[in-house]
């Protein structure tokens, strides 16, 4: 029935996985994609939704092989396991990393809208603790808490979009496939940083109650989180015009201060988006505590997750403490993205298969 | 094993009860002849004495002998011979050693010994006084039955069987407690009930090692999955009706001695939402009732920590007219937004507490003299400001529209953490306290069930419990029953909705 066996359901895996996508990378994202592609910006986001759908059959694929096995012993089987532990560490890294860069950003939010007077390190503390407390917990109730947040994060955000169509000129968005097809390429890259923690799918993967329903569990959660960035980026978009979006540097943010609440009981919103933003941060921040100390478990095969979750605490809070405004702070989330995001969600994904077809290696129905 | 003589036997026993002033005995004789002797023994007023005397006493020393036993089955065993002709209740039992006989009267029953009988002879008498069926005190409905559960162990099992006519529900008796030796019941209807559910509460109730059981609260509280938790995992009700319908979900009750109240197992946060009212009136009404019952339940653990961060942080969020009205109320206060909300929060506690000890008539005066003229005087003398007052009046009200009141008591214990993390980081600590609140709320459960179910893992059951959360759907849609019955038998309504128009 409910037995603690570190199982979720596939229903919990979408929650989770749109969580841990919905980070700063989105309310940037109408900048960057108006900046390459202008007002056919979500056609870039929508090029940029067929690649991750891409990935993630790449990344599933390879998790069919062995559908039982983690993340490190998948790697460790086929290529061998000092390559195993290496990308294991390289990819807790990666997440500590994205981790400490979020709470940057998150910081420097926060301190720009609601909190000038507190410092860094007491929100960035209070952040990581909570969410280390969430990630000690285990899978199964990250779970839970995600599909509690869900709503709560995309029924308000949703709703306050939709109040802000009333208010938008259509033309922005005209006209439509006038874009040349590498400037819309080059959106679409830069769109694609948004769907950052992707790989997180093949970490999840072997926790699933049905593995083999992941990849399509997973097609959908991205195919749903794609149509949303279309929605929120064209909605901003229409409202500010291409041009305007890219001389923000927060268009989803300034987009959602705009709009009227029915009633004007709330007199200024930037209050109220921090509420997403703070859910967000601390659904990503736990997210990546969690997945890093299952990995760094899998790759020593000693001790408990709670002992490595301890262990990262001082790794992220250091990490976000490096002082970066914001710009040098995006570029440095992209430098990661093109380098070891893409090399964990297609690259790593296509080497497994490739060694997998070579050894004639996996489990007969992963690979049928 | 009783020795064959009485009198070695009436010794032995009567040394347990030295200095009971309430054990009563007589060694009495019977036959014809007066030839053979008997004991008997109980505790007063624990036994029925119409009973003892009319069907028992009276019937061994008058009538039986009117029609007496065969010589020779009376010198064989006399007391079997004298219970087939002497004893005209059906309720009887034999027991082979004294503990077992001081047991059973001190539960009420009463025991017969006789010359040359191995076995002791224990007679259904119970009948104590008792305050009967009283009309429900903390539960009260406006539409649904009365009557409450009571102190009387068998009442309360009674008022279920009642509701329930079904051979399948069963009643599994246990003793508990080493020197109070409280009788405990677990009903629940073989057949819908999770064999994996039940034996987890027995083992529980089995488990449990301790002097004496004085409430069905001690029960909860040894049985309980997370002891650290301010969350109650199990319900408590005084309803019969209640308690029914849980059993008709496949749920399990459990019922104990000296206890108005049965606990039902498992809970979870949902089933602390609902009242068995909500399935006796319309599901449009209903649904808008648990809507807001669920928005009191958020106001009684957030509202005073929304009101602290926004007020004391962001105040910019406030339309301009009402932060201008704010702030002028708050010019004259001396104190600090936490100290205002604690200094209130804390006297209407106090309040509350001092209205439930005094008797009810005084305990009303408490509230007016408390709720009204302390309030009126605090605000006058510039010790709170008006809209604190409005904040935790409203909270407290919150709490009072939630209809189970240990759901409350967790509220108004963790709505301090949120208040701590607001007054310190604002916004960003009402999140955080929030969520701390919720990651523990999401990693309880109560015998294996998420405590959020169904707002989480509603898959499981395909969302159809979601049919009875927030919204309560029509009697005829919710076909299914909750969770908590076996997969196989999860079907409750077997008719559609009959067709109201008539064709003529």
């Amino acid at each position: 029935m409910f037995s603690l066996n570190n199982k979720i359901s596939i229903r919990q895996m979408q929650a989770l996985l749109v969580l841990d996508i919905f980070g700063a990378g989105i309310v940037m994202l109408p900048r960057k994609a108006a900046k390459y592609a202008g007002q056919d910006a979500w056609l870039a986001i929508a090029a940029a939704t067929a690649a991750a759908v891409l990935s993630v059959y790449l990344m599933t694929s390879a998790g069919r092989l062995y559908p039982r096995d983690s993340f490190v012993n998948l790697v460790s089987g086929l290529l061998s396991k000092p390559v195993g532990k290496f990308v294991g560490v390289l990819l807790s890294a990666k997440l500590l990393f994205n981790c400490a860069i979020e709470l940057r950003l998150f910081g420097e939010i926060l301190r720009q809208t609601m909190l000038p007077a507190t410092p860094f390190a007491v929100v960035c503390a209070a952040m990581i603790a909570i969410s280390a407390y969430a990630a000690s917990k285990g899978y199964e109730t990250r779970a839970r808490i995600a599909q509690i947040l869900f709503p709560l994060i995309f029924v308000p955000f949703t709703f306050l979009f939709v109040l802000g169509l009333f208010d938008v000129d259509l033309s922005n968005l005209l006209p439509v496939f006038a874009t040349k097809p590498d400037k819309l390429l080059t959106g679409a890259i830069h769109a694609g940083t948004a769907f950052s923690g992707l790989e997180l799918i093949m970490i999840a993967a072997p926790f699933a109650v049905r593995p083999y329903a992941v990849r399509r569990g997973m097609i959908q959660a991205v195919v749903f989180i794609g149509i949303f960035m279309i929605f929120i980026t064209s909605v901003t978009i229409a409202k500010f015009g291409p041009g305007e979006v890219t001389r923000q540097l927060w268009p989803i943010l300034d987009m959602m201060d705009l709009i009227d609440l029915p009633g004007a009981f709330i007199e200024r919103q930037e209050a109220l988006i921090m509420s997403f933003w703070i859910i967000s941060n601390f659904a990503i921040v736990n997210s990546g505590l969690f997945f890093s100390s299952v990995l760094l478990k899998d790759v020593t095969g000693k001790g408990s997750h709670s002992l490595y979750i301890l262990m990262c605490m001082p790794v992220v809070f250091a990490g976000s403490c490096f002082m970066l405004d914001v710009d040098q702070a995006d570029h440095i989330i992209e430098l990661v993205f093109y380098t070891l995001g893409i090399g964990f969600m297609i690259i790593l994904p296509a080497v497994l298969l490739a060694a997998a077809a070579l050894r004639k290696a996996g489990d007969a129905r992963g690979k049928s | 094993m009783p020795n064959a003589s009485l009198d070695e036997n009436i010794k032995l026993f009567e040394d347990m009860f030295i200095d009971c002033g309430d054990f009563v005995s007589r060694k009495f004789p019977v036959g014809v002849n007066k030839d053979i002797w008997m004991y008997v023994a109980y505790i007063d007023m624990l036994v029925n004495r119409d009973t003892l005397e009319n069907q028992v006493i009276n019937q061994l020393m008058v009538f039986s002998w009117q029609t007496p036993p065969k010589p020779e089955i009376l010198n064989d065993d006399p007391l079997t011979a004298l219970i087939d002709s002497g004893v005209t209740t059906a309720d009887i039992s034999k027991v082979y050693d004294l503990q077992a006989a001081a047991d059973a009267i001190l539960s009420g029953d009463t025991i017969l010994m006789a010359d040359r009988s191995a076995s002791i002879l224990v007679v259904s008498t119970k009948g104590w006084p008792s305050r009967g069926i009283s009309p429900t005190e903390n539960e009260v409905v406006v539409q649904g039955s009365k009557d409450a559960f009571s102190e009387s162990f068998r009442m309360n099992t009674m008022l279920i069987r009642r509701r329930i006519k079904d051979t399948k529900l069963k009643c599994k008796q246990l003793v508990v407690g080493e020197r109070s030796k409280s009788s405990a019941a677990l009903m629940y209807l073989e057949d819908l009930v999770r064999p994996e559910v039940l034996n987890e509460a027995l083992r529980r109730i089995e488990n449990i090692d301790i002097d004496g059981i004085l409430d069905i609260g001690y029960i909860e509280q040894l049985t309980e999955d997370d002891w650290k938790s301010p969350f109650p995992m199990a319900q408590i009700t005084e309803r019969p009706d209640k308690a029914s319908a849980s059993i008709l979900e496949g749920r399990i009750v459990v019922v104990t001695d000296n206890s108005p109240f049965v606990m039902i197992i498992p809970a979870t946060l949902n089933t602390f939402f609902q009242s068995s009212e909500d399935y006796y009136q319309g599901w449009q009404i209903m649904s808008f009732i648990r809507l807001l019952r669920f928005a009191a339940g958020i106001m009684a653990v957030a509202l005073p920590g929304l009101y602290i961060a926004v007020a004391v942080y962001h105040p910019s969020m406030i339309p301009l007219l009402l932060l201008f009205k704010m702030a002028g109320a708050r010019q004259a206060v001396p104190f600090p937004a936490i100290f205002e909300i604690l200094l209130m929060d804390l006297a209407f506690e106090l309040l509350r507490e001092a209205g439930i000890r005094l008797p009810r008539p005084v305990g009303n005066a408490i509230g007016v003299v408390g709720g009204l003229i302390i309030g009126q005087s605090a605000v006058e003398a510039g010790l709170v400001s008006p809209f604190v007052l409005i904040i935790v009046a409203l909270t407290a009200i919150a709490g009072f529209a939630i209809p189970h009141i240990k759901l409350v008591s967790g509220f108004r214990l963790t709505k301090y953490i949120i208040l701590l993390f607001s007054s310190v980081m604002g916004l960003l600590g009402f999140w955080i306290g929030s969520l701390l609140v919720l990651i523990h709320l999401v990693s309880l459960k109560s015998y294996g069930f998420p405590y959020l179910f169904p707002f989480v893992s509603g898959d499981v059951n395909g969302y159809s419990d979601m049919k009875d959360t927030l919204f309560r759907a029509p009697l005829f849609n919710m076909k299914k029953r909750p969770i908590f019955a076996r997969p196989n038998h999860s079907e409750r309504i077997h008719t559609n909705r009959p067709d109201a128009s008539v064709k003529e």
